[in-house]
């Protein structure tokens, strides 16, 4: 059992090990218990709405059309020019500063200035409350860039502290800083895959997190682990059988008519998987001081939105 | 059957799907070649693919450089290198010898070290010391020259032309930066130099600076306002840093851009190909769908796909449909085998296991065929599809293995 104990859960780990299947099962999960949550995409390559059969969120909280389960594409863009309009109030201020092709450079330029806004809106979000005072979500869901270690995000308000050492932004750079390390509101889950590379880069992750960020960690998520489909009780005879098939000639004939002979490749390539699976499994869990969760390989071919669900349900 | 490479079969090789025609080799098409550049997603293995593609030319008798981007740290111990540095490092031929393999060329390796690359570009250009001091000291300078999105890819084209320019080998390999980043890669010399454009950026920094001196009353007041508006939203100090930034860069903009210039013809050049490299996982076939676009708005060269991590099936091409095994005949052949040692229930039980490994299994191979099916209706260029191994490549030996799929014609 992953902890969604936090209102911040955000989800970590390099490109191609599967945050976004891990953020969205764990959002299909704890909407399902009741919480009211957001899935958080920063990335312009929405995955999340088009997976339900959405259209893209855009920068709007869209309901994902299951019970308590919204998602949003936080445009750094846009959250920018909330951020003026709020700041400078009248439109015949803000208008020529939103509208000014200067602004696109300016957030490309600045120190961090993409991050803080993005992470602003997280802040925001987090920070929402209904008419009678209740938190709007009980579960804000990041699912946090690649890039880097995904760490370059988080770091940028510290940059951006350094950078303008007072001032509006230097506020909103603190607040969040103050949010990404409350142990009381916020925890950070990292997926890696039971590889060489994803699991020492894992541990280098870990040990930058340590360094200045400080968010609170919380598990280690193993995703896409091979399990053979061979049964313990099961192994003896499968290797009588490779024996004998490969001893009588006219069994071999008959087994390879059978399919026996491709079958047996294909499960040894399947073992051959789990068992290196399992080595940096075993690996990432003794050189680790965090706690582990191993999530299954989900063999779904196409992908989609009940693959997720297997997934949710295997969590 | 038992193939330690773990790729039985003929999945490996360099199969053409669906009447895309004669495939050529690898090593043929790269033989005039003296700048290939790997781009596709994060994850799809284009580190390891660009080594081993630099190691089989440097074996083959050239001085092949490889440029890698990503800080792939076993990359480096596996090629002997205490570690990569901004600079070429020779990769001692001995390391080959010793596993058996030939080396009749020089492999040598770098990695990117994108802020002292900024840096080095920045003192050699300055057009004076104090300028570059300037821009080293700037602490907006300091972030851009470290985390600006494209910063990375800009820099990899200044080194690339630097790389060029000195002319020292017969063939440089560059591995490019994941994903969104690899498409800054490809844009990079017009996009950076947005970033940078000081046409508008200039005009409000700048002109903050220099208000009261020569400038049209009417830039003034309109920059005035905006930076003034700036000025409240972001303190004073980043301000300041900024405006003195874009002023010192300034200097230099001319030269960033007939750099920037002469890597793009360099790149859009006969000499450089591209190759894509992918995954058949669908999202990362449809990032190379992307990628292709790209290769082809900017003129530059396809060389080829190279998926990897493709399931493959024993036995059997990679593209012919799945053969649905027979549970009858396959449970009568383990009760064969196991004669009289296995209860029933057992053969039963061992049937439906291996059953199910064949339903698993065989939906990967099948979606991987579609995928690879979907990617090869997009160009008329050749395909290596690489299996996925059983372990880890990170030593020669591995890149050796995965060459013995890369090279074959």
């Amino acid at each position: 059992m992953i902890a969604l104990d936090r209102r911040l859960i955000i989800i970590s780990g390099k490109g191609g090990v599967g945050k976004t299947a891990i953020a969205t099962a764990l959002g299909l999960r704890a909407a399902a218990a009741g919480l009211n949550t957001i899935l958080c995409e920063v990335s312009e390559n929405e995955k999340i709405a088009p997976l339900f059969g959405r259209a893209a969120s855009s920068y709007r909280e869209t309901p994902l059309g299951v019970p308590n389960l919204s998602s949003i594409y936080i445009d750094p863009q846009e959250s920018f020019n909330e951020f003026v309009r709020r700041r400078l109030k009248i439109a015949a201020l803000w208008k020529p500063v939103v509208e000014s092709k200067l602004i696109s450079a300016f957030i490309q330029a600045a120190p961090g200035m993409k991050e803080i806004m993005t992470l602003g809106k997280v802040m925001e979000l987090e920070r929402a409350r209904t008419k009678n005072g209740e938190p709007k979500y009980d579960l804000i869901i990041l699912d946090a860039p690649a890039t880097g270690h995904g760490l370059s995000l988080f770091r940028s308000p510290l940059l951006a502290m350094r950078a303008t050492k007072a001032g509006p932004i230097y506020q909103k750079a603190k607040l969040i800083v103050d949010l990404l390390r409350d142990e009381a509101r916020t925890r950070m889950h990292i997926v890696t895959l039971a590889e060489e590379m994803p699991v020492a880069e894992t541990l280098e992750m870990i040990a930058a997190i340590r360094v200045d960020l400080h968010i609170p960690l919380g598990t280690i998520l193993i995703n896409a682990v091979v399990q053979s489909t061979i049964e313990p009780e099961n192994r003896d005879l499968l290797e009588a059988v490779r024996r004998e098939s490969a001893a009588d000639p006219s069994n071999t004939e008959a087994c390879n008519a059978a399919g026996l002979r491709a079958m047996m490749a294909l499960v040894d390539r399947m073992e051959g998987r789990s068992r290196l699976n399992a080595q940096h499994v075993a690996q990432m869990c003794d050189r680790s001081d965090l706690p582990t969760l191993i999530a299954p390989f989900i063999f779904d071919a196409p992908w989609g939105l009940s693959s997720v669900q297997k997934l949710a349900e295997a969590l | 059957m038992n193939d330690p490479g773990g790729a039985s079969g003929n999945a490996g090789e360099g199969v053409t799907p669906g009447g895309v025609g004669q495939s050529p080799s690898l090593a043929g098409l790269l033989g005039d070649k003296r700048l290939i550049v790997l781009v596709g997603s994060g994850g799809v293995g284009k580190t390891t693919t660009s080594a081993a593609i630099a190691c089989a030319e440097a074996q083959a008798g050239r001085k092949v450089l490889v440029l890698t981007i990503d800080p792939a740290r076993r990359l480096a111990t596996s090629l002997g290198l205490s570690e990569l540095d901004n600079s070429p490092r020779h990769v001692d031929p001995a390391l080959f010898h010793a596993q058996g393999l030939p080396m009749k060329g020089e492999l040598w390796a770098m990695m990117l070290d994108t802020k002292r690359t900024f840096d080095d570009v920045v003192v050699r250009h300055a057009p004076r010391p104090e300028i570059s001091r300037k821009i080293l000291a700037n602490p907006v300078y300091q972030q851009i020259s470290d985390a600006l999105a494209g910063t990375q890819e800009y820099m990899a084209m200044e080194q690339l032309y630097e790389l060029t320019r000195k002319d020292e080998f017969d063939l440089i390999v560059v591995d490019t930066p994941p994903t969104q980043h690899a498409l800054d890669f490809l844009d990079s010399p017009d996009r950076m130099m947005h970033v940078l454009d000081v046409g508008v950026v200039q005009k409000v920094f700048g002109g903050a600076l220099e208000a009261g001196k020569n400038y049209f009353r009417w830039v003034r007041k309109s920059t005035e306002v905006v930076a003034g508006l700036f000025e409240r939203l972001t303190g004073s100090e980043l301000f300041r840093d900024m405006s003195e930034f874009f002023q010192a860069f300034d200097e230099l903009y001319a030269g960033f851009r007939n750099r920037s210039n002469e890597v793009k013809k360099l790149l859009q050049g006969d000499s450089t190909l591209f190759f894509l490299v992918t995954s058949p996982l669908p999202s990362h076939v449809q990032e190379a769908a992307y990628f292709l676009g790209k290769i082809d708005t900017y003129g530059m060269h396809l060389g080829g796909f190279i998926v990897n991590r493709v399931h493959p099936l024993p036995g059997e091409s990679l593209l012919e449909p799945l053969p649905v095994p027979d549970a009858r005949r396959l449970r009568e052949c383990l009760r064969d085998c196991a004669k009289t040692s296995a209860s029933e229930s057992r053969v039963e039980s061992l049937t439906g296991n291996l059953l199910e490994a064949w339903q698993r299994y065989g939906a990967l191979a099948t979606q991987d065929r579609a995928q690879i099916a979907t990617l090869a209706a997009q160009a008329k260029v050749l395909m290596k599809l690489i299996p996925y191994f059983d372990a880890d490549i990170h030593d020669l030996k591995g890149l050796d293995r995965l060459n013995a799929y890369l090279m074959r014609s």
